[in-house]
């Protein structure tokens, strides 16, 4: 155990020493999602803004008195309305697409009266917008909102009382897990693309770097077992690649406020308690030596560190595809065999611990599956470390 | 005379990639590397195995340094089986130029480590890492990252790492190997040092003069075979008018059948 310690203080040393791998390593990883996600959130709040002070270009033909009280509201709405003649229904048209109007109204000649009448030609209304432009959509939406009030005001008219039955929308929602839905969806894709990213770079290095450099046959002259030796840096290792995990994570949350009109998550906070907290670091913690020693096998498989790295690449490319199947599951539906797949049962305990929504069996066979899966892996690297082939081999 | 190491009828073959059988040029994927070799050292001898590239020197080394095991045969170091790699190593020093030190640390640092992996006492560190530095002036370039030094600076770092725990048996694998004459000389002076102080020292070297120059006793390697083995004093007696060079070309001759006087 002394001697394994010596080579964690060495390897973590190799990090912390180093005020430029110190910030490559600890602080890059969390500032770096910190700006990305307070650039993103500015954008979106300004561009958010500019569209509620957007007024919209809207022409209309034959517009009926119906639609007058949408006149009076027009400021209100931010519409500008312009009555014009049917002729240029087709130079409208034209002008949507290319986006110097928004939306064109077009109703029936005699609107009002064809109802009134109870014609049986029942009387339309054409909306023309662009879907491709987001003024345009805008538009359309608040068209079709002045549409809905204009047809409840006829039917007031018509002595039908518009409200003849009611929708109440009841909305049932725990309001901490809101934000916690959306931590689920994008935590777990960052989570395990930085701790998978920090096992590679530091993994390659640790093993088949020092093969390349031949610093690993001075190291094997020191008087330890191997498996001293390759579990030293399977620990060292893991520290780092749990530090790559907790900057992001520090990062994610600093960046939470900003992202805020993003996602809609104004004055909602986060209530997560310390056994969340704790259910979240254990599973952080069992992929980070996961990912460890998994990345440390191909490492020592490797004869350099681009053949490392070439090995680790399809592991990540893998790795990075299954938090995409868990964006927009939910819970409750996810099988428990699941629950033992290496990584994605990681994934799917981040996702479940974040959006509150894990039971404590689950939780253990996610635990209990990777404690095994990693119990493999180092009987694997041992092995590994100790074969003369795979160690000298040129 | 007390022995301190005991070769003992070791072999080693290797099996051989593809890309090494076609730089090898020879039929089948067997290599035998060092085929039945036996010899033993002494306290306070410098013993030289000599040979041509490929001859099995470096791999004979290796089997006693434990880095590898033979398939046939026994090591004994300090009487102590070489299986127990963890006490060999704690009696042996190693050094080769395969072998590289971490190029982001100082020597200090270095030196340090290694003497805490040996479980140096530091009062023991602290005296023996002065008398060390001093004797090779690593003192000038002690704090400076050793991925700065030159070549002879880092052979001279890594002499003193791997003498961190005075070991009994020092094996070089080619000791003045890419070092400028200065160097050279300092390195062959500290192994004089070292024998005079009781150490064994087995080097491995092609460069004759140097056998001649240092060693008490030579080996002579030849395709993983020990074609000779004596004091240098009794192998000069027993050809007058030759010297380790002429005898060492004429053994490799009748190896090999072809003539390279």
């Amino acid at each position: 155990m002394k001697n394994m310690l010596k080579i964690v203080k060495k390897e973590l040393d190799k990090i912390f020493k180093f005020p430029r791998t110190i910030f490559s390593t600890i602080i890059l990883p969390g500032l770096l999602l910190f700006v990305i996600y307070f650039i993103i959130g500015n954008i979106a709040s300004i561009e958010i803004n500019k569209s509620e002070e957007y007024v919209s270009s809207v022409h209309m033909v034959n517009a009926p008195d119906s639609f007058s009280f949408a006149l009076e509201q027009a400021e209100e709405l931010k519409i500008d309305f312009t009555e014009s003649s049917a002729d240029d229904i087709p130079d409208f048209i034209e002008k949507i697409k290319d986006g110097t109007i928004d939306a064109l109204l077009v109703y029936d000649e005699g609107f009002d009266n064809k109802i009134m009448s109870h014609s049986e030609e029942k009387p339309k209304v054409i909306v023309y917008y662009n879907a491709n432009e987001t003024n345009s959509n805008i538009a359309y939406n608040k068209l079709t909102s002045l549409i809905d009030s204009q047809k409840q005001n006829i039917l007031d008219n018509l002595g039908i009382d518009p409200n003849i039955f009611s929708v109440i929308p009841e909305v049932e929602f725990d309001e901490t897990k809101i934000a916690g839905t959306f931590l689920s969806m994008l935590l777990p894709i960052l989570l395990v693309s930085f701790i998978f990213a920090g096992a590679m770079s530091i993994g390659a290095d640790a093993v088949a770097g020092e093969k390349e450099r031949g610093t690993l046959a001075t190291l094997l002259m020191a008087p330890l077992k191997r498996n001293e030796i390759i579990i030293g840096k399977l620990i060292s290792s893991t520290i780092i690649n749990i530090c790559y995990a907790v900057s992001s994570f520090i990062g994610i949350i600093a960046a939470l406020p900003f992202m805020a009109s993003l996602f809609d998550l104004e004055g909602i906070g986060i209530a997560y308690t310390i056994i969340d907290y704790l259910g979240l670091f254990g599973i952080i913690l069992l992929l980070a030596i996961f990912a460890s020693s998994l990345l440390l096998v191909t490492s020592t498989i490797a004869k350099t560190v681009k053949e490392a790295s070439m090995y680790a690449m399809p592991i990540y490319m893998i790795v990075l595809l299954l938090p995409m199947f868990t964006m927009f599951s939910e819970g409750e539906s996810v099988n428990r065999v699941l629950y033992l797949v290496p990584v994605y049962n990681c994934i799917l305990g981040i996702k479940g611990v974040l959006s509150l929504n894990i039971d404590l069996l689950s939780y253990l066979m996610i635990v209990l599956s990777t404690v095994v899966y990693v119990a493999l892996l180092i009987i694997v690297l041992v092995r590994l470390f100790k074969r003369e082939r795979i160690l000298f081999s040129k | 005379m007390t022995e301190t190491l005991i070769v003992n009828n070791i072999t080693k073959t290797f099996y051989l990639s593809r890309k090494q059988m076609k730089i090898n040029k020879k039929p089948g994927r067997k290599l035998v590397a060092v085929n039945d070799v036996s010899f033993s050292t002494y306290k306070g001898e410098i013993f030289g195995l000599l040979g041509p590239n490929g001859a099995g020197k470096t791999t004979t080394l290796r089997c006693i340094a434990t880095l590898i095991r033979p398939d046939k045969g026994e090591i004994y170091v300090s009487g102590i089986n070489n299986k127990n790699d963890v006490a060999v190593k704690k009696r042996i020093a190693f050094l080769t130029n395969e072998l590289k030190l971490e190029e982001q640390f100082t020597p200090n640092y270095i030196y340090d480590y290694f003497s805490k992996l040996h479980s140096v006492d530091d009062d023991i560190r602290t005296v023996r890492k002065k008398q060390l530095f001093q004797k090779f002036g690593i003192d000038h370039f002690a704090e400076v990252k050793i991925g700065e030094l030159s070549s002879g600076m880092k052979q001279k770092v890594s002499i003193a790492c791997s003498l961190v725990h005075n070991p009994d048996i020092i094996i070089f694998d080619e000791p003045t190997n890419g070092l400028d004459v200065l160097t050279a000389k300092v390195v062959t002076d500290y192994l004089i040092d070292l024998r005079n102080e009781g150490k064994t020292i087995i080097i491995s070297t092609h460069i004759m003069n140097l056998v001649e120059k240092i060693c008490d006793r030579v080996g002579i390697i030849i395709e993983g075979r020990l074609v000779l083995c004596d004091q240098i004093s009794n192998i000069l007696d027993s050809h007058p008018d030759a010297d380790i060079e002429k005898i060492f070309f004429d053994l490799y001759s009748e190896v090999y059948h072809e003539e390279y006087a």
